[in-house]
């Protein structure tokens, strides 16, 4: 019983983050119709931030993201400038190619500046265990969860509720009569591309302690991604945050119960596939 | 107010608009009229900053705005109610209204314009929570229109404002247009309906395969043997 509640804590908190990043996939993708292949890679310059200021500065990782999330903001906006831009409305496999090449860009850089080593990044929260009762888990895992939670509920309020949010739903349904309206589609879709890198940037430092950092992981966490949108449907933002949970879920307890335990790694592919059969609409439909 | 001269447009090397000359003034309502095809629409598309002409140009109180982008467009007070309305299915009919109020100058009187457009249609306030999708078409054009208005236009354009609108509807969205016409506003109306276009509108103009052939006022044109001929089946 101890180890399928530690379980289902630490799938909730990969889940949870997992639906956070896909919805920052989503987001973009839903106002430029641009999938970004180097949407993990991105997440991973982040977290090495995090680990360059935890190792050299002293900083505590949870502390940097004051600093990694607005960097990736700016950093969004210049990419869009130089790079995606200019693709918007090049063909689908020019998109591919330009992202693709980007991630692996990334990734050949931060082999070349941290080594293929195999990294954790500490926090003053790890090894911090929370006992409620009989259940013991860890609180890194407790902070991701809450921390994706909130934020994805601040993303919905954003969404539905500001104005910012509405104009994001208008270019996202039809972006010319959204001009005719009077809204700047190209600064929509800069703003939400950035606010999607910033994102990435509160999430990669905050799950950098529950992760082993490495250069190739973006190019899990975008397939990962890729899955989950799918799975929740490709423009159902709730659908997208159920979806990460499942497949977190299913990589969580799938290492504990799968004998040998590494099946586990093709449990999400697995349910991916049965829902591709089964569900084409995602799990709440589109 | 508003002034093409020489207009010249098409899409991709291919030339719809040859030679497009009008005007309109402050207060004036002008019908656009021509039969499918002739480039109608794509008049109204390089107005509103959609597509770019190559030659020609367009004025719009004395400023050059020939290239300007859409929402620059909007922002000096030319607004466009496109074909087929455009309105953003998913979201509720006061949510559509809000989007067309995000031009700065007409942000401070959101209150005041969401109050005319429902009291211009009072059946919007009635529906303001449903999504758009689910509105009659009829509703739906006068969401389109009370879209438009929410960014306080000097120059309202509509193009094929009655488009699968049963007549007694099409009147209905008509006689909106001369109330809001008398406020004043200045009106742009493309129709493919001639007999309703002509009987509302002071002035209209007849476009023939991309260029203006006939310029007159609505009672010359109603009299006018070729024009009841051709449009009106007399």
């Amino acid at each position: 019983m101890d180890t399928f509640i530690q379980g289902l804590v630490q799938g909730l908190a990969i889940g949870g983050i997992y639906g956070l990043i896909t919805m920052a996939l989503t987001a973009v993708y839903s106002v430029t119709r641009l999938l970004n292949f180097a949407h993990g890679d991105l997440m991973v310059i982040a977290m090495y931030l995090a680990l360059t200021g935890v190792r050299w500065l002293g900083v505590d990782p949870y502390l940097s993201i004051l600093v990694i999330a607005p960097l990736m903001f700016g950093f969004g906006m210049v990419l869009f400038h130089l790079i995606f831009e200019r693709v918007l409305r090049a063909h689908v496999l020019l998109v591919v190619q330009v992202t693709l090449g980007l991630g692996f860009v990334i990734q050949s850089a931060l082999l070349m500046i941290f080594s293929a080593n195999y990294q954790t990044v500490q926090s003053f929260l790890t090894g911090k265990k929370i006992v409620l009762g009989q259940i013991v888990f860890q609180a890194t895992f407790l902070v991701a969860f809450v921390v994706s939670v909130v934020m994805a509920l601040l993303f919905f309020w954003m969404l539905n509720r500001t104005t910012f949010g509405r104009k994001v739903r208008a270019v996202a349904e039809d972006p010319t009569a959204a001009s005719l309206c009077g809204i700047s589609v190209r600064w929509v879709q800069m703003i939400v591309f950035a606010g999607a890198l910033g994102t990435l940037g509160i999430v990669g430092p905050l799950v950098a302690p529950v992760f082993i950092v490495e250069p190739t992981l973006g190019l899990h966490l975008t397939l990962v991604a890729f899955i989950v949108l799918i799975l929740g449907g490709v423009t159902n933002f709730i659908g997208t945050f159920v979806a990460g949970v499942i497949i977190g879920l299913a990589e969580a307890l799938g290492g504990l119960y799968m004998n040998p335990p590494e099946f586990a790694g093709i449990l999400p592919y697995g349910i991916f596939i049965l829902f591709l059969l089964v569900r084409p609409s995602g799990v709440l439909g589109r | 107010m508003l002034e093409l001269k020489g207009l010249v447009a098409g899409y991709g090397g291919v030339r719809i608009l040859h030679d497009v000359s009008l005007t309109v003034g402050a207060t004036e309502m002008v019908a656009l009229l021509g039969s499918n095809g002739v480039g109608k629409s794509t008049v109204m598309k390089t107005i509103s900053g959609l597509l770019r002409s190559t030659e020609g140009s367009i004025k719009f109180e004395g400023r050059e705005i020939s290239r300007a982008s859409p929402e620059d467009i909007v922002e000096a007070g030319l607004v466009l109610v496109p074909e087929g309305r455009r309105l953003f299915n998913g979201m509720s009919v006061q949510d559509n209204l809000l989007i067309g109020n995000t031009v700065l100058h007409a942000l401070p009187r959101r209150k005041e314009l969401l109050d005319k457009v429902f009291e211009l249609f009072p059946v919007l306030a009635l529906r303001r929570s449903q999504a758009a999708g689910t509105l009659s078409g009829g509703e739906q054009q006068m969401v389109a229109i009370g879209r438009a208005l929410m960014a306080a236009p000097k120059l309202l354009m509509l193009d094929e404002p009655s488009l699968g609108l049963a007549p007694a509807l099409t009147h209905q969205v008509f006689e909106a247009l001369r109330v809001l016409n008398k406020e004043p506003l200045a009106i742009l109306v493309v129709e493919q309906n001639v007999s309703i276009a002509l009987a509302a509108c002071e002035r209209g103009y007849v476009l023939e395969d991309g260029s203006i052939t006939v310029s007159d006022t609505a009672e010359a044109m109603r009299k006018d043997d070729g024009i009841r001929k051709a449009y009106l089946g007399m």
